[in-house]
């Protein structure tokens, strides 16, 4: 079996993003962690484009790489003092939780080594945002006001959680 | 042309990695980032079977879209919520928050 340059590009990416993921996961410094998520972030958005997922991917890059690694990096600033570099960063369960995580990846492969994989049967879209803009205002438009009202809720919410409280 | 398995091979892979990290990690931002990663996992997820089932519609694709959504909230409502923490008591790693623990 021959590999196409596609294959091959998602086998790569897919192995970087694995691999900043793991970094995430282990680093010490939460500092380096929150910057190894932005490269996963990344890694994620060029695996959409191989899937022909341009729109997705692009979101990807602005909503995760943009705004939510950095609102990541704001964090660790702000309670740098707390958690030094050189603290235990793993909990002691942690030798609970390997096995679990371990059995759950191995339950869902032998499920997936199961399953009868076809390939799609009809052409992909060429057009991905506009067919997904239609998408979003025809068919699923109340799902899609109903997400900018979540989002307006959860900004209102963020901003009245971290406000300083004056001192009266 | 991806086969729709490695990608969904892949994202359990990254599902694993997250949940090992949100059972495991300490500080209280670390878990969020380990959330994250569990949530860009079934979003993989979402657009390989986008590809397969449904290549014209691109349902996967418009849902992929408001898990991001929802997910950039919950990272904005879940660090306002560490940030709160920090400011009161001085301590973001998760077992030593314990007020509320029975």
């Amino acid at each position: 079996m021959s590999i196409t340059w596609q294959q091959a590009a998602f086998l790569a990416f897919g192995a970087v993003t694995l691999a900043a993921a793991l970094l995430v996961v282990f680093s010490r410094n939460l500092f380096h962690a929150a910057l190894w998520l932005a490269a996963a972030f990344t890694g994620v958005a060029c695996i959409y484009v191989t899937l022909h997922a341009e729109f997705v991917a692009m979101s990807q890059m602005i909503v995760y790489v943009g705004a939510v690694a950095v609102l990541m990096l704001f964090a660790v600033f702000l309670t740098e003092d707390v958690v030094g570099k050189r603290s235990r960063q793993l909990r002691s369960a942690w030798v609970y939780a390997l096995p679990v995580s371990v059995a759950l990846c191995a339950i869902l492969l032998r499920w997936f080594g199961r399953y009868p994989w076809k390939p799609p049967a009809r052409e992909h879209a060429s057009d991905t945002a506009g067919v997904i803009g239609i998408a979003f205002l025809q068919k699923y438009l109340f799902a899609f006001e109903l997400t900018s009202i979540i989002l307006l809720a959860a900004l209102i919410g963020a901003i009245l959680l971290a406000r300083e409280e004056k001192r009266e | 042309m991806i086969p729709a398995s490695w990608a969904v091979i892949l994202s359990a892979l990254l599902f694993a990695i997250g949940l090992f990290g949100l059972l495991s990690r300490r500080n209280a931002i670390a878990i969020l980032m380990c959330i994250e990663l569990m949530l860009n996992a079934a979003n993989i997820n979402l657009v390989a079977f986008s590809r397969a089932v449904t290549p014209q519609e691109l349902t996967g694709q418009v849902f992929a879209i408001f898990v991001m959504a929802i997910a950039a909230a919950e990272a904005a409502v879940g660090l306002a919520i560490v940030i709160a923490l920090y400011r009161n008591r001085e301590r973001i790693v998760v077992d030593e928050v314990d007020l509320l623990r029975w």
